[in-house]
Order: C-alpha cells, then structure tokens, then sequence
C-alpha cells in the first residue's frame, strides 16, 4: 500500500475511533451522569422535546436603584435626625430623582453638607422651597445607575439559583442573556405558575407597625390578602435581611412559616417588641399584608412567623423565597413557554422515521445511479451522521425538534458533495482520461465548488445561531457541525474509498 | 446509469425575459399575500401573544373547540385563530391579549372544560410579549439581510461582482417566492421560517456556485469567448448534476415534510419551496442576471481574464 493512503486510512480511523470515544456516554447516560467525567456528555434533549418550562425574564433594573435609593433615603432620615434636623418625607420624583423635604428651611445648607459629605454617589441636582419647607432634589450619576443595575443582575442570578435548587429540578438551567435578562429553563416541569410564584416573586419582607390613630402623617395604604385596605406606617422596622432560615410547620391544622432571625434580627427584634408591646406588628411581603399580630411582650429568642390561612403548598414556595432571600429588583416574564411530557416523544418518534424514509431513498437512488461509487458515497454519509452525532456529544449540545431536521437535511446536502465530484469523475471518463487520472481530476476540480457551497451553509447557519431564538438554534448547530463533517466526508473519506478500493463494473469504474 | 446521456444545446439565456415576467408575476403575488394576510402572517415569535396547541380527544372535534371559545364568557379568546395539523388531533389556538399569562391560562381551561368537558389535553402553551417579539422579528429580519450581503461578499470575492449581482437576485427571488407560498397555504412567520429561509439562502447559491465554477474554468481555458454561449453551455453541461442534487436535497425535505410532523412542517415546507425556487432561479434568474449585468458594464469579465 501507498503511504499516503496508509497515513490517511490512519487518520481516518483514528477518527472513527474519537467519534466512538465521544459517543460512549450517549449510548451509556446512566453511567456518564455527572459532567467532566468524560471529555463528552450524553446528548441531552431540548425543552421542546423533553418537556418543561422555559421563561425568559426581564430584570427591571431601574427598580433597583429606585430601592436602593429609598434605602439611602431612610439613612438620610437617620442622619438627620442626629444632627436635629426633622425631615418631613422623602421619595422619588417621576424622573426617578431622590427628593428630601426638610420641614424648615433654616438649616439647609447643614442638611446639604451633611448629605455631600456622607453620600458621595448622589449629585444635588435643585433645592425648591415650599413656604416653611423646602425640597432638596438629588440624582445618582449614570455611571452608578449602571453601576446598581449590573450588581443587582448579578444578584438576580445569584438567587434565582438558589430558589430553584431548593425547587429540586433535575438539570435546570439559568443564563444570563443579554444584560438585562435571564433564562430560566426546568426539565420536566409542568406548573409553569407554580414556577413564577417560587423564581418570580420579589419576596421583600418587611415588618411595619400599625399606626395607633389612623389618618396621620407618616402611614400607608397597603392591603391584606384579602384586598381589604389597612394602614401602616411607612418606614420598616426590620427586612428580609434579617431572615436566617424558614421553614413550614403546622400546628393544631394551622398552617405557619416560622422565622428564625440572625443575630442582628434577634437584635432588632427584642427592641421593637420590647419598645412597642401592645402595638400590632403587621407582617408584610411584596407589599401584601399577611398578618398584623399584637405584641404581647418582648421577643428576646429570635424568631417570628408568619401566618395567613396558608395551604401547605403555598407555605412550603414562601418558605424557599424567604430562605433565598430578596430579588432586588422586580421581574417581568416576556416569554413563557412549557410543552407538555408527550408532545416530545411523538416528535422524537415522527422526526427520526422521517429521518430515515429520507435516507432509504436517497440510498436507493445513489447505488442504482452511481452503482458502486454510489454505494461509497453511501458509506460516507453513514460515516457523516456518526460523526455529526458524536461531535454533537462532544460540544455538550442538545437536540431540538429543529436539530432533528437540521439533521435529515445536513445528510440531503452531505450526498450533494458526492455527486458533484462523482459527474465531475465522469465528465473526465468521458473525455477519455484513465480510471485514476479521472478520479484524482474530479476530486481536485469539484474541490472549490465543494468548499464554497459548505461554506455559504455555514455563514448562513452561524447568522442563525447568533440572531435567532430558541430550539432554531439546535437547527443552527446541527447545520453547521454537519458542514464540517461533510467537507471532511466527501472530500476525505470518499477519495480514501476511491483510492483504496477497486470499484471495478463493467468498465474500469463503476460509476 | 445518466439521466441525459447527450449534453443538450439550450439557450436558457434567450428564453430569461419570460422567466423573468413568470418570477416577477410570482413576487406580486407574494406582495399581494403579504400585505392580505396582514398582521397575522407573523407567529406569536413575532409579534408576541399566546399560542396553545391543544390535543382533542375521543372524538371531540375542531368545531366544538371553536365553539368553546367563542361561547366562553371572557373576551380574551375573540380573535383566537385555530390551527390544525394535517392527520392529527393537535390543534394550536392563538390569539394575543393583554391580560397576564395566569389568567389567560385560567380563562383557557375553564372555557374548554366548558365546551369539552375532559376531552381535551393541552400540549404546550407559548406567551411572547409584544416588545420581546418585535425585537425577534427585527433580529429576524437582520438575519436575512446579513445572510444576503454576507453570500454576496463571499461570490464577490471568490468570484467576480457580475456573478454576486445574480446570486443576490437570484437568493432574494427564492426566499420571496417560498415566503409567499409559505403564506399562501396558510402558515405563519416565525422562528422555524426563518432558519428555513436562512438554511434556503445558504443552499440555493450552491447549484449557482457550480455553474460559475464551470464558466470560470472554461474562460480560462479558452481564448476567444462569447458570455451568453458560455453561460448556456455551462448550464446545460451542469443540467444533470443540478437536477440530481436537487433532487437528492429534496428527497430528505419531502420526507420531513410529509412524515416529519410539527414544527418541522413548517421549516420542511419553506425549505421545500426554496429549494426548487432555488435550481430554477440558477439557470433561469442568476446566469441571465449576470450576462446582463456583464453587457451593461461592457464586457469586463473578458477584460480581466485577457
């Protein structure tokens, strides 16, 4: 034998055997379950043929620097008022300004230098008197909106895992997209609410006294779970923050989620119970009233619950946003999609018979057309799909209804190649060259065109996987590995065949 | 085995202009339909709302779901298009409405179990808003536009411009024209059409590669040329490898479409008409665009090559 055709008969079933290597924990996923254990995963299904949620959601950034403002608002307050100088409100304006109205105008200037010396971030922007009062406006720099809006995504992230690991999912997936939005995927799931009431919600717990008179300066309108209006005051004694774990227990058929407070909490908690014993303490998540239980004396040992009415369910979802703490900003879902455990299976089943229906005929018409050439570029394309599955495993990709397609078409196109150069073969026999001259002209002149028409496939489908959304992108990903392996099959191993085997018929060649 | 034993002499080139009046007559159609089908043309990807493919069972028909919905209490269903899948029992109901996903859901089931009692299933169900689809509609459409320049780019300079003129003619007639039917049998714009539509401009230059590959190689061999004989020798030698490879393309995409089920129905069908819209648009819309092109700006392929 030739060296050359030795070296690369070598090359090619060294490649057979890396395809092989990359296919093991496909075939064996019950043994290859955790990753980078092997330099390739079994070949997952995507959530259009497994089954599952899919949200998209979109962190409303802008959220959580108006509440970090607020936050910097009530410490303003603090600081104030230790220098004696009464602040009458603080909020927000529509351009999403801190606004601070001091209830005299006669120490502004010590109010302003007070507030530049310990707030740094916030730029005065306007002070506009009211009669006795006046109004001190102030803005955060774009840079620090950006600055709140990248930490808060970062958080959102960074609790979004941690509540949908307490959810118990299989595999769930959590990504970042773009700068403001996250992906969220589940497996198997169906209760897509279910899902949005445990990922979704804000989960800011707040607890605030019930004004004794109502009507007041100081108080809010809030609602209990019922809808029914009920006031409380408008600053909070003590947040989420100071939550340590949560958990449901049930007493007596009422259902309660007990709180157990850090040492912080504990802390705060004996001095608001111990300060204000008899007042009503209400109870507050997502600003929804949950309960406003009177405090009957000081609560030295940490901890608090939160009844309501609850059914278990609910309890157990309040109880796993609790324990993952607060989102900081609010999220909005822009896209929602579950499919149902079934509708996957019926696609599996008609994608891959469509699959092969296609291929019988494509086989049937390559080996009565081309005869025995036509039988290599039959083993090629066989050849072509085990790799193009196997490197599929070897990238971790999944496969989607689309990348079934992607599939049976890559192997439509694949057998393009084989023809072009097979015509080429037989322009040359025609023209009178030898068996070999023939075959070493083909591949060199279809080699181009060959090239050219793979690579015009694989600009379209990386533009597809770049700008297109959802399973497409499987699509995107079987097409674009398939160019590969195709230009390898019908260049590389079809010549192998053509230089290694007879392919004698009637004439010098059967094709 | 040949499928033309004798390379046969046609003048594809002087035959373009009634081509060119059969293709012209198929883009107004497209624009006809484009404009009819108006705002539902695009899928829930697009444009955002809600889509769910509903499964009818023992019997249950798409009538008595259309009447579920239309006697349902709620406002929420009184656009609802029904969409159903050839031999199956999967329907998909889609509508848009401002109401949140939870409560659409609600109002869902509640209407069905009305009108169906259990006799019905619920597969999937898809929420889009309508921001987030007009900004995949936009990236959508930036797909298209830069899979068009980037083919153009890449003949241009494997190539010559004359020949990136009638490939970027050629791939904009064909995605048109299976865009149009796409629509006209009733199918909706969305993420499968565009990775067809994609997966079409990618293909259909290939046949139209070929061809130029074998103009090139015979300029270059010969001294003396006229464009227009080349061009239609080149494609008449090309016929039987044109018509094989399409062919051999399109057995996998009638497979997927007549057996494939589903979204795949959509992508197969767009990929389909592309596909054939695209070996026609080779010999009858790229080689005469390029003749003409070439006439117009005074034989400069001659000039280069001599």
């Amino acid at each position: 034998m030739d060296t050359s055709v030795r070296n690369r008969l070598i090359v090619f079933l060294a490649s057979l055997v890396l395809a092989v290597v990359f296919l093991i924990p496909t075939f064996f996923p019950d043994k290859f379950t955790d990753r980078g254990s092997w330099i390739s995963r079994p070949i997952g299904l995507g959530l259009d043929l497994s089954g599952g949620v899919h949200l998209v959601y979109q962190v409303e950034g802008d959220e959580a620097v108006n509440s970090q403002l607020l936050t910097k608002a009530n410490s303003i307050r603090a600081d104030l008022r230790e220098l004696k100088i009464p602040v009458l409100k603080t909020g927000l304006d529509s351009k999403g300004q801190l606004e601070i109205t001091l209830a005299s105008n006669r120490r502004t200037e010590e109010a302003k230098n007070k507030i530049a010396e310990a707030y740094s971030d916030l730029n005065f922007v306007d002070s506009v008197p009211d009669g006795e009062r006046i109004r001190l406006v102030y803005s955060v720099s774009e840079l620090n909106r950006e600055k709140i809006k990248t930490q808060a995504m970062a958080r959102t992230i960074e609790t979004l895992r941690n509540r949908v690991d307490q959810f118990g999912v299989a595999e769930p997936l959590i990504q970042k997209v773009g700068s403001d939005r996250v992906m969220l995927q589940m497996p198997g799931v169906q209760d897509i609410e279910a899902v949005k009431r445990v990922v979704g919600s804000v989960a800011k717990l707040e607890f605030r006294l019930i004004p004794t008179v109502t009507g007041t300066a100081g108080q809010v309108m809030m609602k209990d779970r019922s809808g029914v209006p009920i006031a409380v005051e408008d600053q909070a004694l003590m947040t989420g923050d100071s939550v340590d774990n949560a958990r449901v227990s049930v007493e007596s058929g009422q259902v309660e989620v007990m709180l157990s407070l850090n040492s912080e909490g504990t802390r705060a908690f004996r001095k608001i119970t111990t300060e204000n014993t008899g007042r009503q303490l209400a109870i507050i998540l997502d600003n929804t009233v949950y309960s406003h239980p009177s405090i009957r004396e000081p609560i030295t040992q940490g901890s608090a619950s939160i009844s309501g009415g609850f059914k278990i369910e609910e309890a157990t979802q309040l109880a796993i946003v609790l324990r993952a703490g607060a989102l900081p900003a609010p999220l909005k879902a822009i896209e929602e999609r579950t499919v149902g455990p079934t509708l996957g299976k019926e696609s599996i089943r008609s994608g891959i018979s469509a699959i092969l229906i296609g291929f019988v005929a494509i086989v049937l018409f390559m080996i009565v057309y081309y005869q025995k050439s036509g039988a290599l570029a039959v083993f090629s394309l066989f050849i072509n799909g085990f790799l193009l599955i196997a490197f599929l495993s070897a990238f971790g990709a999944t496969l989607t209804l689309p990348g079934i397609a992607g599939l049976g078409l890559t192997l439509g196109m694949a057998v393009d190649s084989n023809v072009i150069v097979f015509e080429r073969i037989r322009e040359e026999l025609r023209n009178g060259a030898g068996r070999d001259a023939a075959v070493s002209a083909g591949f060199d002149r279809a080699y181009s065109a060959i090239m050219d028409a793979n690579m015009t496939t694989l600009l379209s489908a990386v533009i597809l996987y770049f700008l297109g959304n959802g399973p497409v992108r499987g699509f995107a990903v079987t097409l674009s590995i398939g160019v590969l392996t195709t230009v390898y099959c019908a260049v590389f191993v079809s010549r192998l065949g053509f230089d290694l085997l007879p392919l004698r018929g009637k004439k010098e060649l059967s094709i | 085995m040949e499928l033309i034993s004798k390379i046969p002499k046609i003048d594809f080139i002087s035959k373009a202009p009634l081509s060119m009046v059969f293709s012209a007559l198929l883009i107004v159609a497209t624009v006809y339909i484009w404009i009819a089908r108006g705002e539902n043309k695009f899928g829930i990807d697009y444009v955002g709302g809600f889509e769910y493919v509903v499964q009818l069972k023992d019997g249950a028909s798409v009538d008595q779901l259309s009447a579920a919905l239309k006697t349902a209490p709620t406002k929420i269903f009184d656009g609802a298009i029904i969409q159903s899948f050839s031999g199956s029992t999967d329907h998909s109901v889609r509508f848009s409405s401002r109401e949140e996903a939870k409560v659409v859901r609600q109002e869902l089931i509640a209407a069905l179990k009305a009108g169906l009692g259990e006799r019905f299933e619920i597969l999937k169900s898809d929420f889009v808003g309508p921001t987030f689809g007009e900004e995949l509609k936009n990236k959508a459409l930036l797909a298209v536009v830069l899979a068009l320049v980037g083919i153009t780019v890449y003949v241009t300079f494997r190539f010559e411009f004359a020949f990136a003129m009638g490939v970027l003619v050629a791939l904009f007639h064909d995605v048109i024209i299976a865009t149009g039917i796409y629509l006209w049998v009733g199918h909706e714009l969305n993420g499968a059409a565009l990775a067809a539509a994609l997966t079409v401009i990618g293909y259909s230059v290939n046949d139209t590669i070929v061809i130029f590959d074998k103009v090139r190689e015979e300029i270059f061999k010969r001294k003396d040329f006229d464009l227009k004989d080349l061009l239609n020798e080149a494609n008449c030698m090309m016929l039987s490898r044109t018509i094989i490879t399409t062919v051999l393309t399109l057995f996998s995409a009638l497979s997927l479409l007549v057996f494939g089920g589903g979204a795949i129905q959509d992508l197969s069908l767009f990929l389909v008409v592309g596909i054939v819209a695209g070996a026609y648009s080779t010999v009858f819309i790229a080689c005469p665009i390029v003749y003409w092109w070439n006439s117009w700006r005074v034989g400069r392929l001659t000039e280069r090559v001599s």
